[in-house]
């Protein structure tokens, strides 16, 4: 590395200084964690921010003719809104994507700008890539270049046998191809890292099994535990797998980079616009407009945009962090 | 409950410890994830409920007697997880660049200036 001399005053001395500052360091988090503990014992004695006191089977079967004149919270309001004002039977999903419908929207927003934030900082710089083609082809030509010195030093060698000058040419050419060779052989024995079989198989076993859960995941997030973001991360593993399974040129063979950024984009578009067609209607954002005439969840293609939107999204973050991966094994 | 706050703050002291005394970046990563999941542990406890089931209205499965837990901080710590995965997205890239440059992981070789 570089040859750096640390000034005097920040070089620490680890037998003294060290010591101390693990010290007080152990002893600032045994603070924390002893406010904590204490804490959690007052906060254990407290009663629960919703008690449960909605009759809920009554509730379901009649959903419009609750009152809210015992509601003592935020919590009680939506569990007895929820079947009259949204049609979801999962309260998550209603308060995800109904009641909070824009701070999901933010939500999306965050993957968006983790998504473009990494792709800012693994960007190999354009000049840099150029200048490594160079260096390669450069290798290309040299050992081209070897290899017809090798040549015509054996022509020599045939036609002149008694000439020395030839001869010694011979000689060194000849170890540099024993080195070339060794090179190889020594690539060929590290070369081992081949996929194996099993893992193969169990990819080829699981990838559709992954991607049905995930869909399914996706589809019953109003009515079962699940949604959007936690089916489409399911279905995002995919990229693991193929991954795991064949490797990084089969990774960039199989899924389409531009693409799968492109239709994030597209799928965040969608879930605004479907939020907005509750204001058109004239009621709120991400508010369910077709409660009164059909009675069907419309927050469901907000869900389901979602999650087109979290697969992509985090499979075109996978892609990147497993193509890194390869130029770093590659150098 | 008490049991379930005391295991939040233990995680959030344990990921402390792990992004303060830890000289390895990806350990620094990891203990940045156990405080976002103590804080997800914390906030999912207080929605609890004792006897509570899942806010959803299963067919058939609700009866007289059914008490949900609440709902709000279940839909809150799905925002956190997410925006968790997020940053651990971005800082493990940043993990990435910094290997790339300085050829380590450990934060004191990373501390000095490099040309």
């Amino acid at each position: 590395m570089l040859n750096y001399q640390e000034p005097a005053f920040l070089t620490v001395e680890e037998n003294e200084q060290g010591a101390k500052g693990r010290l007080w360091g152990l002893l600032a988090l045994g603070t924390i964690l002893l406010f904590g503990i204490v804490c959690a014992v007052r906060l254990g004695a407290l009663a629960p921010t919703f008690d449960g006191a909605v009759d809920v089977a009554a509730l379901e079967q009649n959903p419009t003719a609750y009152t809210l004149d015992r509601a003592d919270g935020a919590a009680a309001v939506i569990v007895a809104k929820n079947l009259a004002e949204t049609a979801a039977k999962n309260i998550c999903f209603s308060v995800v994507f109904n009641f909070r419908g824009y701070d999901t929207m933010g939500e999306s927003f965050i993957l968006i700008a983790a998504l473009a934030g990494s792709l800012c900082i693994l960007r190999t710089p354009k000049k840099a890539a150029q200048k490594k083609a160079g260096e390669l082809t450069q290798k290309a030509q040299l050992q081209s270049a070897e290899a017809e010195n090798t040549a015509a030093a054996i022509r020599a060698q045939e036609q002149v046998a008694a000439a020395s000058a030839p001869a010694q040419e011979h000689g060194a050419a000849g170890e540099v191809s024993q080195e070339q060779i060794r090179k190889e052989a020594a690539e060929q024995t590290r070369r081992p890292r081949l996929r194996s079989i099993v893992v193969r198989c169990c990819a080829n076993l699981f990838l559709p099994l992954a991607i049905t859960f995930g869909g399914y995941v996706i589809l019953h997030g109003d009515s079962s535990p699940g949604g959007g973001f936690q089916g489409g991360v399911l279905v995002a593993s995919a990229v693991l797998l193929v991954f795991l399974g064949y490797g990084t040129k089969k990774l960039s063979t199989t899924f389409r980079m531009g693409f799968l950024h492109d239709s994030e984009t597209v799928a965040e578009l969608l879930y605004i616009a479907i939020g907005l067609i509750g204001v058109l209607v004239g009621l709120d954002f991400a508010w369910n407009f077709m409660i009164d005439t059909l009675s069907v969840e419309t927050a469901v293609l907000m869900n389901n945009a979602v999650g087109y939107h979290v697969m992509t999204g985090i499979g075109c973050l996978l892609i990147m962090m497993l193509g890194m991966l390869s130029t770093s094994e590659e150098e | 409950m008490t049991f379930n706050y005391i295991c939040a703050f233990a995680f959030i002291v344990l990921g402390l410890y792990c992004i303060v005394a830890k000289h390895n970046l990806f350990k620094i990563v990891i203990g940045m994830s156990v405080v976002d999941y103590g804080a997800n542990l914390l906030i999912v406890s207080i929605g609890a409920t004792n006897g509570g089931t899942a806010p959803i209205y299963t067919a058939g499965e609700i009866g007289a007697g059914t008490v949900f837990v609440d709902p709000i901080p279940q839909a809150l710590t799905l925002t956190s997880i997410v925006i968790g995965a997020c940053v651990t997205a971005m800082a493990l890239s940043l993990v990435i660049k910094l290997y790339q440059q300085y050829g380590t992981l450990d934060t004191r070789e990373i501390r000095r200036l490099h040309g």
